[in-house]
């Protein structure tokens, strides 16, 4: 079944229509009853493309769990563009998570506006799980059955063509364990099964929570590049994660969440010339002693201090002294990843 | 059509390789069927006589039929709940109350498929298949009953093992009815499967179809699994 919003010719009243692909309706509007007939596309070509370069806009999200009572997200507004990686940091119990189901259709009942691909999220039915994958932190597969018997099981679900599940599995690096039961498997294995499935559909938008958890550095960087390359891709990725390294090396944008309230947007370069210190740490060997110098990065070419050092010990290290995201967020919100 | 094929594969295939619901879906009803055609007569012919007990024998052993299967589905879900599969599901393309609706469809088939050879297989009573259809269907609806109640009572499966054997004997609380000869027995029929074991008796032993039986049947496990339905969704 597909969901479709299409706009009167008469009077520009905004109409939501459901039906099956290649399927012919009658519609009335239901403001000016002027009446229209309307073809839905054929499945090969319904995949459906954001109008704008937008991929998220999210406007003052809210949203209260019942029993709580108490507001989990507070007046979440940010928008992601369409191929870039945005990161959600934000230490435990900031509303990282909640933000993310309310976004993936998870949890209903908020207060806002989500427009996703083009779309505000609560007129997507089931169809936006065509378009998006999600990758949830703690890997949840059927255990009995082999990596290839679920990827297959979970393609099938898809109207559209999907990824050849072999391949998937040769991308993690999983072919050779392939016709292995998921019970068999380790945390990092079943964790790169999760992330192979949820590329499943060739999503649009990607949503990852925690991708490189339990992983050992290879596979870590494995799926880092995977990342890069699904960017270059156009495929736009939301980011959930404690990894300030990965957020750093993965990310165009970051977002810092704090007690349900997103307090800064910007790209981790920015962050950390912004809040670092302008200057450099030299490390020299003096008469077989290692001694520091600290100098200004303003004019430094020709500081006499610091080309005299040069010119007259054995330097070790030089290092520029840019803030850490670590050290942004801590600065920043006052409080620690944790 | 391909979608089903692969829900269906991947349920045998996670029924075949649990030795527990392997044996509650197939060796154990066969079990139930060879102990009923072979001990049932030999006591009877030997023992004592018990022909005039095999319609209340036959609705006390075929009851096991839907509440094992209700066991394996029960269990199915289970651990998908386990496995926050459930959760997953809701970001698939597909509905899950449909995915659900049609897990429940697929064990109660095969239960079905069992109730209605169980005279046949078993020789206990003598029943035409146009009769006998209405009140194995409402046998059938035990299976999702049972699956669904267990998923919300319980938390974890040794929860579920004792959901599973107090639910056992709660639906067998109805064969008392037919030790009351007066309407008191009626109390009981807040329990579905009473209204079923009145109207198989009807049959049996009036020959008769008592519509009405199957109809309050029909409608009290629907009305159940509605409920049922709504709670798991709103417990999961």
């Amino acid at each position: 079944m597909i969901t479709q919003t299409i706009a009167c010719p008469q009077c520009k009243n905004t109409i939501t229509i459901q039906g099956n692909p290649g399927e012919t309706i009658n519609v009335t509007c239901p403001l000016c009853a002027t009446k229209g007939v309307f073809r839905f596309p054929d499945e090969s070509i319904h995949r459906i493309t954001a109008t704008t370069d937008t991929a998220l806009d999210v406007q003052d999200l809210t949203f209260v769990y019942p029993k709580a009572g108490k507001k989990a997200v507070k007046n979440v507004s940010f928008q992601i563009k369409k191929g870039e990686i945005f990161g959600f940091l934000g230490p435990n119990g900031a509303g990282k998570s909640t933000t993310q189901k309310v976004i993936i259709g998870l949890l209903k009942g908020y207060n806002g506006n989500i427009e996703m691909l083009g779309k505000n999220l609560k007129n997507w039915k089931t169809d936006l799980y065509e378009q998006i994958g999600v990758c949830f932190e703690f890997p949840n597969h059927y255990q009995k059955l082999t990596a290839l018997e679920n990827l297959e099981l979970f393609s099938s679900f898809y109207k559209h063509t999907t990824i050849d599940p072999n391949e998937l599995l040769t991308m993690v690096d999983l072919d050779k364990d392939a016709n292995q039961r998921v019970s068999s498997y380790s945390k990092g294995m079943k964790t790169k099964l999760n992330f192979a499935r949820a590329l499943l559909n060739n999503p649009q938008m990607l949503f990852l929570d925690e991708p490189t958890t339990g992983l050992d550095p290879v596979s870590a960087r494995q799926i880092k590049n995977i990342i890069h390359e699904k960017k270059k891709a156009g495929t736009t990725i939301f980011l959930t994660t404690h990894n300030m390294n990965d957020a750093d090396e993965l990310c165009d944008r970051v977002g810092f969440m704090v007690d349900g309230s997103l307090v800064l947007i910007e790209s981790p370069k920015d962050l950390k010339i912004k809040h670092g210190k302008k200057i450099i740490r030299v490390e020299y060997l003096n008469n077989g002693e290692i001694l520091r110098e600290e100098f200004s990065l303003d004019n430094l070419g020709s500081n006499p201090s610091f080309l005299k050092l040069l010119n007259s010990n054995q330097v070790l290290t030089i290092h520029t002294q840019e803030a850490t995201l670590d050290d942004v967020f801590i600065k920043v919100t006052g409080r620690q990843l944790k | 059509m391909v979608q089903i094929r692969k829900l269906l594969v991947n349920d045998l295939r996670n029924i075949v390789r649990d030795r527990l619901l392997l044996y509650s879906a197939f060796l154990i009803p066969l079990i139930i069927i060879i102990i009923t055609r072979l001990i049932i007569p030999w006591i009877s012919e030997n023992v004592a006589p018990m022909e005039q007990f095999y319609s209340l024998l036959f609705m006390f052993i075929v009851i096991m039929i839907p509440l094992m299967f209700g066991f394996v589905l029960g269990f199915l879900i289970m651990d998908e709940r386990d496995e926050n599969l459930l959760t997953v599901l809701r970001v698939m393309p597909i509905s899950r109350n449909t995915y659900l609706l049609y897990r429940m469809m697929f064990l109660s088939v095969l239960s079905l498929i069992y109730i209605l050879l169980f005279p046949i297989l078993t020789g206990l009573i003598q029943i035409s298949f146009i009769d006998y259809l209405p009140t194995a269907l409402l046998l059938m609806l035990l299976t999702p009953t049972l699956g669904l109640i267990a998923n919300i009572v319980a938390t974890n499966k040794v929860q579920a093992f004792a959901v599973f054997k107090t639910l056992g004997g709660v639906f067998y609380i109805p064969l008392f009815a037919f030790f009351i000869n007066n309407d008191l027995k009626y109390i009981l029929g807040i329990i579905p499967n009473f209204w079923t074991f009145m109207a198989l008796d009807t049959i049996l032993t009036k020959g008769s179809q008592n519509y009405v039986y199957i109809g309050i049947g029909f409608c009290l496990h629907f009305v159940f699994l509605g409920i049922l339905f709504y709670f798991f969704n709103k417990k999961n």
